[in-house]
């Protein structure tokens, strides 16, 4: 188990760059999440720490030790990767012993460790099954047991259930929240799922375009994203044009506090489900132009005053479209860029 | 990044070993003497040479008929292969296996076994001694080669292209022209080069089979080094592989020319 | 739509039942020509050789199926002899061409992706035909070739006689010399593929997990390349044990391989000799049948453990 820090990592191949000025902090037995698009560097950073890649500049940090340049065989800081990678050729116990074997650990101690941690992911039953004779779900068992009885300083888990059926993957899902809560492990989530990153961990770092944008909780994530790049990966959300005058701004939809600068030319981001339909009389009028139906929320597309169109979020089925309504923004913060 | 140099040495030796011969064998075709001791030809000349290529007509003769055999067989193991592997690589049926064996076979079985087995059956049908009977028993040995590379290709590229093309509204020949051969052409390239190749080399086949009728370059080569006229098996060696090489160069040729810029040519 | 009349149930519109036909057919229609071709080539081909092999030989004296020449032949005082020196140069060939191929493979793993010119230029053998190659072999390791000419400029011997006969020599060096030429740039082709991908998806995690070099290599990296190493071996092994044209023209006087004196029993003009002939080719044919039946087994058993794996 470790902290770990990184400290103003940059990684290019050749001319492209694909992180620049990481800098991170991940405390001791921490769950914690990597948001991001594919192809923004989050799976770079994960093997930045894993030791398997190393940074063009900047510092890896584990327990205020400089990891930088210690080899991954000696780092312990392991991937579960996403397509769980497990030999084929070993059967489920010795997968799993791979590492201590690997690591010289002796034989007694070695068959009670695996002994254990066969217990704990529910596959004592199938340790001499090899990995093709396995489903989806027990693969990544093995894949987390292969990891966690190394005892890792951090364990890596990259996209670690997108490969599962939806059903499996919230079970999954609990399952290692289940087991990091016991292990205590330093554990970092790479996804790109934004529920599964604010699910499960406190505390998200998000990277778009190389570059991190900002770590935070989910809350604050969601609700008050600091750069336009991670708004625009969020998505959900409408921009509208207006100005910033004395901490206010003016836009279609009235006058809003914020805390930004002067700008004769500011984005204000309202999310979707941040505006609100009614049919009872509110400051803004608005006709529905388009609606559809997606189960849990209905989504609607209304066009207001001066041809601005929004889009809406709703728990209401009831608005049809052409409809003549009233749109109200829900208070919470709103966001200028 | 443990004894870098000893693994240096391991891969340049090997290197050097595969392509210093072939370097030597130009060498020894434009020497004229070469005494004992001497590492480089005492005298240099272009004797040998002129002498085998330009001077011996059977050398032209032994060449068309290597070159058209060769290209015969191709173009008649191509015609079995293609249809069989597409069938192997992508259907599922009731005796697959066994085809899929007996195909392979000829791998296992000695080839003067098959070819003395076919001798008797191939006078009978009067091809012993033609041109047909030689690439028929050369067809016997390129078709492993040739249908093991399609059956590979067909599974990688799956049935999901043509399906594709034909619920586009496709008929069965545009499906073909402009669907399956671009997307088999890399496997169906490499297949009717190796096809070639064993056509090419093969010597005791169409020994037996042409019955001293059909001259072809190996059959032209062997006599002298039987004979240690190394100097003009040297000169036979080269053209054989110049040869070999124009044909192979030739053939990516016309594919390019007529896919160009495919992208499948790189898988 | 929602209501099918049975005919329609049983066949939709007219031409799909031909369709359907055609569609349990077609793998059949595909395969037939090269089936019918391998039956009356290839088939018939190993029919007659074990019909001639017991005494049905069209033109000869006496046609009667007979097992007397496989008596004959293997009472011969020389058959052991021959079938020891086939089976001695096949693996002799055959293991030195894998066990280098296999270390040229891991060498080149481990020096990173090798420019394409070395990569073409390594594979030049490949297409080179043995007959060509004996030449080379010849031209460099004969009495008076080009090693021997080496040996004497630096003063290892004074004479070509001297020089260790190489050609047509007991042991087979020079037929062993040619089938490596051909063979070690096939094997290290062959292997260094499967290694390259079994490599690209395993190194990681072996490094992450903690594992070194050597056991990257003898867990992980060997046991899933032993089905590669295996074909190669039985594709290079069957091909060195029935080949005829190399033993037949660099290979010592001394003893014949089997190939080789079915081929001088079959050049009598004695049509029954070839009765004897048949008999070593189907002998040969059988041994081959053999190790091709031992290795399915054994890559049965090595699947079980890897390829009954991922993917």
């Amino acid at each position: 188990m470790a902290n770990i820090r990184l400290e103003h990592v940059y990684k290019s191949y050749g001319e492209q760059q694909v992180l620049a000025d990481v800098s991170l902090e991940i405390d001791d037995g921490e769950m914690f999440a990597l948001l991001g698009p594919s192809g923004s560097g989050k799976t770079t950073l994960l093997r930045l720490i894993a030791g398997l890649e190393a940074p063009s500049a900047g510092k890896v940090i584990f327990n205020n030790a400089d990891f930088t340049h210690v080899s991954a065989q000696r780092r312990k800081a392991i991937i579960v990767f996403q397509d769980y990678a497990l030999f084929p050729h070993l059967t489920v116990w010795q997968n799993i012993a791979f590492g201590l074997r690997a690591g010289g650990v002796p034989r007694v101690a070695l068959e009670s460790k695996v002994h254990d941690i066969l217990g704990l992911v529910h596959l004592k039953d199938r340790q001499h099954s090899l990995p093709g004779e396995l489903s989806g779900g027990q693969k990544q068992r093995v894949a987390l047991a292969r990891a966690c009885v190394l005892e890792p300083r951090v364990l890596l888990l990259d996209e670690p259930f997108s490969n599962l059926d939806t059903g499996l993957r919230q079970s999954m899902r609990d399952f290692v929240a289940a087991l990091q809560e016991r292990l205590r492990f330093t554990c970092i989530l790479v996804t790109h799922d934004k529920e599964e990153a604010f699910m499960m961990s406190r505390r998200v770092a998000v990277i778009v375009d190389s570059r991190l944008q900002q770590v935070d909780t989910p809350e604050a994530i969601f609700t008050q994203p600091l750069t336009k790049k991670l708004s625009d990966f969020l998505g959900e959300a409408n921009y509208l044009d207006g100005r910033v005058q004395g901490g206010n701004f003016y836009c279609a939809l009235g006058i809003f506090a914020v805390n930004a600068p002067d700008s004769a030319n500011a984005v204000g981001r309202f999310r979707w489900d941040q505006l609100a339909l009614t049919r009872e009389a509110g400051p803004h009028q608005g006709r529905v132009a388009a609606k559809s139906y997606a189960g849990k929320a209905t989504y609607y597309t209304v066009t207001i005053e001066r041809g601005h169109t929004l889009n809406v979020f709703s728990a209401r089925h009831d608005f049809f479209v052409g409809e003549e309504i009233f749109l109200e923004v829900l208070p919470s913060a709103v966001n200028v860029y | 990044m443990r004894f870098p140099r000893l693994r240096a040495i391991i891969f340049y030796s090997f290197l050097f070993a595969t392509s210093a011969p072939v370097l030597s064998l130009v060498v020894l075709t434009v020497s004229a003497a070469w005494r004992y001791p001497s590492l480089l030809p005492t005298v240099f000349s272009w004797r040998y040479l002129v002498s085998v290529l330009a001077q011996d007509r059977r050398t032209a003769e032994a060449l068309i008929n290597s070159t058209l055999i060769a290209a015969l067989t191709t173009a008649l193991t191509l015609l079995l292969a293609v249809p069989a592997a597409k069938a192997l690589g992508l259907y599922q049926f009731r005796g697959r296996q066994a085809v899929k064996l007996l195909v392979l076979l000829p791998l296992m079985v000695p080839g003067i076994t098959v070819t003395m087995g076919m001798h008797l059956t191939l006078i009978h049908l009067g091809l012993a001694g033609s041109i047909a009977g030689v690439v028929v028993v050369h067809t016997v040995f390129t078709l492993p080669y040739a249908t093991r590379v399609l059956i590979n290709v067909f599974e990688l590229v799956g049935e999901k292209y043509e399906k594709q093309a034909a619920m586009l509204g496709a008929s069965p020949r545009m499906i073909l022209t402009d669907v399956t051969l671009p997307m088999i052409m890399p496997g169906l390239l490499s297949a009717a080069i190796m096809s070639f190749i064993v056509s090419f080399s093969q010597y005791i086949t169409t020994f037996f089979i042409g019955g001293g009728r059909i001259l072809t370059v190996p059959l032209l080569l062997v006599p002298h080094l039987q004979s240690g006229e190394i100097q003009v098996a040297a000169v036979y060696s080269l053209l054989f592989i110049m040869s070999t090489l124009a044909s192979i160069a030739l053939m990516e040729g016309i594919v390019r020319k007529f896919y160009k810029g495919a992208y499948f040519l790189q898988t | 739509m929602q209501e099918k009349s049975p005919l329609l149930k049983s066949c939709g519109k007219n031409t799909s039942c031909a369709g359907r036909l055609y569609a349990t057919w077609r793998p059949y229609i595909l395969v037939a020509p090269l089936v019918t071709f391998m039956g009356l080539t290839f088939v018939l081909a190993l029919g007659s050789a074990v019909l001639q092999s017991l005494g049905f030989v069209p033109g000869a004296a006496a046609n009667v199926l007979t097992l007397r020449f496989y008596r004959e032949v293997l009472l011969e005082s020389d058959f052991l002899t021959s079938l020891s020196y086939t089976i001695y140069i096949a693996l002799v060939a055959t293991l030195l061409s894998n066990l280098l191929g296999v270390m040229v493979a891991f060498v080149m793993l481990s020096m990173g992706q090798r420019p394409k010119w070395q990569r073409l230029l390594y594979q030049v053998p490949i297409v080179i035909p043995h007959l060509v190659v004996i030449v080379l072999v010849f031209h460099l390791f004969s009495q008076t070739g080009v090693a021997s000419r080496l040996a004497y400029w630096l003063g290892c011997i004074t004479h070509p006689n001297q020089f260790p006969l190489l050609v047509f020599d007991r042991l087979g060096i020079g037929i062993v010399l040619v089938y490596l030429y051909k063979q070690v740039p096939f094997a290290t082709m062959i292997v260094a593929g499967t290694l390259e991908n079994i490599s690209a998806r395993f190194k990681e995690v072996a490094y992450n997990l903690g594992a070194g070099r050597l056991q990257l290599c003898t867990q992980i990296l060997l046991p899933l390349l032993m089905p590669t190493i295996l074909s190669v071996f039985l594709i290079t092994f069957a091909f060195t044990f029935g080949a005829f044209e190399v033993p037949f023209l660099i290979g010592t006087p001394a003893w014949n391989t089997l190939p080789v004196k079915a081929f001088f029993y079959y050049m009598r003009p004695d049509l029954t000799y070839r009765a004897s002939s048949m008999v070593i080719n189907v002998l040969i044919t059988v041994i081959s049948l053999g190790f091709a039946i031992a290795y399915g087994h054994i890559l049965a058993l090595i699947q079980r453990q890897t390829e009954g794996g991922e993917r």
